[in-house]
């Protein structure tokens, strides 16, 4: 049997999108069950970087497609759809990046197969078939998908699955394909290309202890409060879109399906009604205490510790603490 | 003259949930609206007609009440409403989907730009305007958030990808979606509404299109939802005893921070 998963890897300057990994990481736990071959896809310019990212990955075979092209969907996608229709893979996984969630459904059209955006989960059931589950409906509720034709295909969200740790070292051998002098052909012509300058002046997936602000909050001067408090509980702040809607704060602190997938050991939620695209970037958090005046709100529905209080009585109480402190250390 | 298309969806327009047992939506009001990321799209459409005097169609498919969301476009300036609808194609996933409304859009006319919402906010996917390039093989301009040039021949607009934003030129024909940011929506004029009840609405269903039944509704949807399992069911019970001393105690010592070791909090 010749059974393949195959994963995209997204190539940017010439590194492996972190997602890649992950995507590598869960083909791995999948292969076990059924003893499927890993094989990955990539597309860019020729690069000997890339042999050396992928050291150590239970990687077979990669499928390096060199082109000039810069992310050209149609011209992308029909070199995926070539290496599909060659190597007829069980499973195709790309990243919901950017990218990945644009080229996905072109090449799966194309292949008139099924497609499941955003997964957060995968697993295969005792026929082998790919179980794809992805928040659905605003996030209440959890659909649980199935593909009945090959390959199965699904974009896999950012954060979610764990990257390859370690087992037997295999070594990928790498097949190139020369798509070089094919931008001549296409349609679409770059202009220019401008990087997205990001302030990320604190990566929130990273901290353990996050403080998280939400619409409840109604002042800038109670948000200064919390996020310095979240300071001194050796954290950081977050906060729910609402907030980057009011022009609070930028995505980078923002938790949440159009923000940041978080994997924080705690997270303390104020004013957070925790709307499912809010529960999507906080689903590896196993430890929450949620704050709210309603105890309707979803968050308090999943959270480990839901407290039901005025939060202006927290926030009073949280800066009264922080004056005694200052004077003690003016005093001091 | 340029003729674009525009897909919009009508969506539940509050919160909906699926019922455990038998894997229906619930439509806790029955209220629907247009899709709100569909907004975009139309207003991108009537500016590049107020540029260039395009003609600009609005399609939709799905149950035949979403006629109200093409009056919708339609008073908003849009020439044309054409709706697919037909219970052969109740059941359609993205694939099925994509491949109905390229026919329907096909049949219609000959058009040079398709330009499609980021995404919807029920099915949230963001996959349909990827595959209805894909079913007509144009090409595909996803995540635009600025067009700088429209011209009788070409497009040149900005993608905004995941690290960079790709300025490209694409020749027709092409489909665009945007992002919301793109533009700021106009509302309808008073003018533009009464205009609009003259405008035609066009249906197409199966006797129009005769598609493949293979291809169409739940037989030509490859994917099944197997199960739906609801988010919100392990409530632990709230507290709602605690003072808020209490609860800042409590949170600092989840968080290993006691406040006795930090010198500030006692």
């Amino acid at each position: 049997m010749n059974k393949v998963i195959l994963v995209y890897l997204q190539l940017n300057d010439g590194i492996i999108n972190p997602v890649g990994f992950e995507l590598i990481g869960k083909a791995y736990e999948l292969s076990r069950v059924k003893g499927h071959r890993i094989c990955a896809v990539l597309i860019g310019n020729k690069n000997d970087t890339v042999k050396d990212q992928l050291k150590g990955q239970p990687v077979h075979q990669l499928f390096y497609i060199e082109t000039k092209l810069l992310y050209n969907v149609k011209e992308y996608a029909g070199y995926l759809g070539e290496v599909c229709r060659e190597l007829e893979p069980d499973i195709f996984l790309l990243g919901a990046t950017k990218e990945g969630r644009s080229l996905a459904p072109y090449v799966a059209a194309q292949l008139s197969t099924g497609l499941t955006a955003d997964c957060t989960e995968l697993k295969l059931d005792e026929d082998g078939k790919l179980r794809q589950i992805r928040p659905a409906f605003g996030e209440s509720v959890l659909a649980d998908i199935k593909t009945r034709t090959l390959p199965q295909m699904a974009t896999v969200r950012p954060g979610m699955m764990e990257r390859f740790a370690e087992g037997p070292a295999i070594p990928t051998e790498i097949c190139y394909i020369d798509k070089t002098g094919s931008e001549k052909e296409t349609m679409v012509k770059v202009v220019s290309v401008s990087r997205i300058e990001k302030v990320k002046d604190v990566d929130i997936t990273k901290q353990d202890v996050l403080v998280i602000l939400g619409a409840g909050i109604s002042s800038r001067e109670d948000a200064s409060v919390l996020e310095r408090w979240a300071q001194s509980l050796s954290g950081t702040f977050a906060c729910s879109r609402k907030l980057v809607e009011r022009g609070w704060y930028g995505i980078s602190r923002q938790v949440g399906l159009s923000g940041n997938a978080v994997n924080a050991k705690l997270i303390i939620t104020i004013g957070v009604s925790g709307s499912v695209q809010f529960q999507a970037g906080i689903k590896k958090v196993k430890n929450i205490i949620a704050i709210n005046h309603d105890e309707a709100a979803p968050i308090m529905q999943i959270a480990k510790i839901p407290i039901v209080q005025d939060l202006n009585t927290v926030i009073e109480k949280i800066k009264e603490w922080e004056d005694e402190r200052d004077d003690g250390m003016v005093r001091g | 003259m340029l003729k674009i298309a525009v897909c919009v969806k009508q969506v539940p327009k509050n919160q909906i949930g699926i019922d455990e047992n038998t894997g229906n939506i619930i439509r806790e009001d029955g209220l629907n609206c247009m899709n709100i990321y569909d907004y975009a799209a139309v207003e991108t459409a009537l500016r590049i007609k107020e540029q260039t005097e395009a003609e600009v169609d609005i399609f939709t498919m799905g149950r035949m009440d979403s006629r109200g969301v093409l009056q919708e476009a339609l008073a908003l300036g849009a020439d044309e409403g054409i709706l697919i609808s037909d219970s052969k194609y109740a059941g359609s996933d993205v694939l099925a989907t994509s491949y109905i409304l390229s026919r329907g859009i096909m049949k219609k006319g000959d058009y040079h730009l398709i330009i499609c919402g980021k995404q919807t906010t029920d099915g949230d996917t963001a996959q349909v305007s990827g595959a209805i390039a894909s079913q007509l093989n144009w090409n595909y301009l996803p995540w635009i958030h600025e067009i700088a040039e429209v011209t009788e021949k070409e497009i040149t607009a900005c993608m905004l990808m995941d690290f960079e934003k790709i300025e490209v030129t694409a020749i027709y024909p092409c489909v665009i979606s945007v992002e919301p940011s793109i533009y700021t929506v106009r509302i309808p004029t008073l003018m533009n509404t009464l205009k609009s009840r003259k405008k035609n609405i066009t249906v197409y269903g199966q006797s129009e299109l005769s598609l493949p039944e293979h291809a169409i509704g739940q037989k030509g949807a490859p994917t099944r939802v197997a199960g739906i399992k609801n988010l919100t069911c392990k409530a632990v019970p709230a507290i709602r005893d605690l003072t808020a001393a209490e609860i800042v105690r409590l949170i600092c010592e989840e968080a290993e921070c006691p406040l006795e070791s930090r010198g500030g909090y006692e």
